[in-house]
């Protein structure tokens, strides 16, 4: 994964204008009308791009994880798939990864007899890290085509609090039950 | 009289076109006058002088005043396109090139600026087969090879991208567009020496381009050996340095080493200030010219 703090130079923008086309002389003028292609590799396949509020950072991600839990960790970054336009099978793999991470919190809380901070950390660390690789791809493309990230400060500490604080209810409850 | 005139302006605004000086193929445009100002020919070079000059908006509504004069062109609609592009409005940019292609679709520039768009979106694949089709028509053309690049830069291929690039600067040492390509993928793998040292060299080669000179002269900082240290938040990104610190602590701790475990938390305390303190005090030095 690349550096999100080298943040200049990775606008594809700053490779220079693109090579100018030497149609302004060369090419000779085509006065046919517009017509609709039948060509399938010239179909519209962006209408729906660009719409919509910005992704934000994936290492921001891992804070909200780290800090919040796989549960608080998971919303983000299913929210965050949705905002990449990545396609619905992706976001249930984010989905899937979460769940797979909550379900081996509950399962070592069960071990080590409560949801305490520290061993119980690595494990949505871990969903986080594939989560990211699911995101990793389009989230290049959104930075070199000029993208800017949105801050996932207020959204990111509204979830460490309000689905942290859930996650960890929940989790000793259900320890508190089984025993 | 007048129409020689008028046409020997047109050919040096072209001329300034091609040396990538849009300012002056504007100055030399605005001498044309009459029935010349307004020809197809005339609204295409002044939609690239504006976009080349980095005024999108402009060459979007010059562009599209054009076609609204003079019918569908795929010179107008490649500018429209690729002008669009840059501000963001994919959807209206593809509908451009696929207006453009439309009329010709063996069009090289169209095909690659399409091309590029997808791969923006995650459509490797039919960025691939846009790419394809304009290199079975023009393989040496300029754009197919600049957008090959990009297109490996977007997938994350790096090695492909590197391959591009070496082969564009064992052409041409000189090729600033080269040079910046070379700075983007050096960017994006978090490679800050490389990145400055290709947009250094673009920068003086084009001096013309705000974003190009923006980046080499934000590098510069990033390169400077007061940041050195903080090497690994670029390489790395910072989440990841984290947590390799946190295992670090916990590992000590889990092994009974918590009196090594307590200096080293410090130690890595005052990284992380100077991490934070160290980089606006650097760029403010630069900008009072106390740096350089």
């Amino acid at each position: 994964m690349t550096s999100d703090s080298l943040g200049t130079g990775r606008d594809y923008r700053a490779a220079g204008p693109f090579p100018a086309p030497r149609w302004s002389v060369l090419t000779p003028v085509r006065q046919t009308a517009a017509v609709t292609s039948t060509d399938p590799l010239l179909q519209p396949t962006l209408q729906q791009t660009g719409r919509g509020p910005a992704p934000w950072r994936l290492s921001s991600q891992g804070y909200v994880a780290f800090f919040g839990g796989s549960l608080a960790g998971t919303a983000v970054a299913v929210a965050n798939a949705l905002r990449l336009g990545l396609p619905r099978r992706t976001v249930l793999g984010v989905a899937a990864i979460g769940a797979a991470g909550l379900a081996a919190t509950a399962a070592l809380a069960l071990v080590v007899g409560g949801a305490e901070l520290g061993l119980l950390r690595l494990v949505p660390v871990a969903a986080y890290l594939g989560q990211a690789r699911l995101q990793r791809d389009r989230n290049r493309a959104f930075v070199l085509r000029g993208g800017r990230h949105a801050s996932l400060l207020g959204v990111g500490i509204a979830a460490v609090l309000g689905l942290g604080l859930l996650e960890v209810v929940a989790i000793d409850a259900m320890v508190e039950a089984v025993r | 009289m007048g129409g020689t005139t008028g046409d020997e302006a047109l050919v040096l605004a072209e001329h300034w076109l091609e040396r990538a000086r849009p300012d002056r193929a504007l100055d030399a445009l605005s001498r044309v006058t009459g029935e010349e100002a307004v020809s197809r020919r005339a609204f295409r070079i002044r939609a690239l002088a504006h976009h080349l000059a980095d005024e999108d908006q402009a060459a979007v509504d010059i562009a599209r005043s054009g076609l609204t004069v003079h019918g569908p062109d795929t010179g107008l609609l490649g500018v429209l396109a690729q002008s669009l592009a840059d501000l963001g409005r994919t959807a209206e940019a593809e509908r451009a090139c696929l207006d453009g292609l439309a009329l010709d679709p063996q069009h090289v520039w169209l095909l690659c600026t399409y091309a590029k768009l997808c791969a923006f979106a995650g459509q490797h694949d039919k960025a691939r087969q846009l790419l394809d089709r304009a290199a079975a028509e023009e393989p040496e053309a300029r754009a197919v090879v600049h957008t090959r690049a990009v297109l490996a830069i977007a997938r994350g291929d790096q090695d492909e991208a590197q391959r591009v690039v070496a082969a564009m600067l064992a052409a041409d040492p000189d090729d600033a567009g080269a040079h910046a390509l070379r700075g983007l993928a050096a960017t994006h793998r978090g490679d800050a020496t490389t990145a400055y040292a290709g947009f250094r060299a673009a920068a003086a080669g084009n001096p013309q381009n705000r974003h190009v000179v923006e980046a080499a002269r934000k590098l510069k900082v990033a390169n400077h050996w007061l940041l050195r240290p903080l090497r690994p938040f670029q390489r790395f990104s910072a989440f990841q340095v984290w947590i390799t610190v946190v295992l670090i602590q916990f590992g000590l701790r889990a092994v009974g080493l918590g009196m090594v475990a307590f200096p080293l938390a410090l130690a890595w305390l005052a990284f992380c200030a100077y991490s934070w303190i160290a980089p606006p005090v650097v760029r403010l030095l630069f900008r009072k010219g106390l740096l350089r």
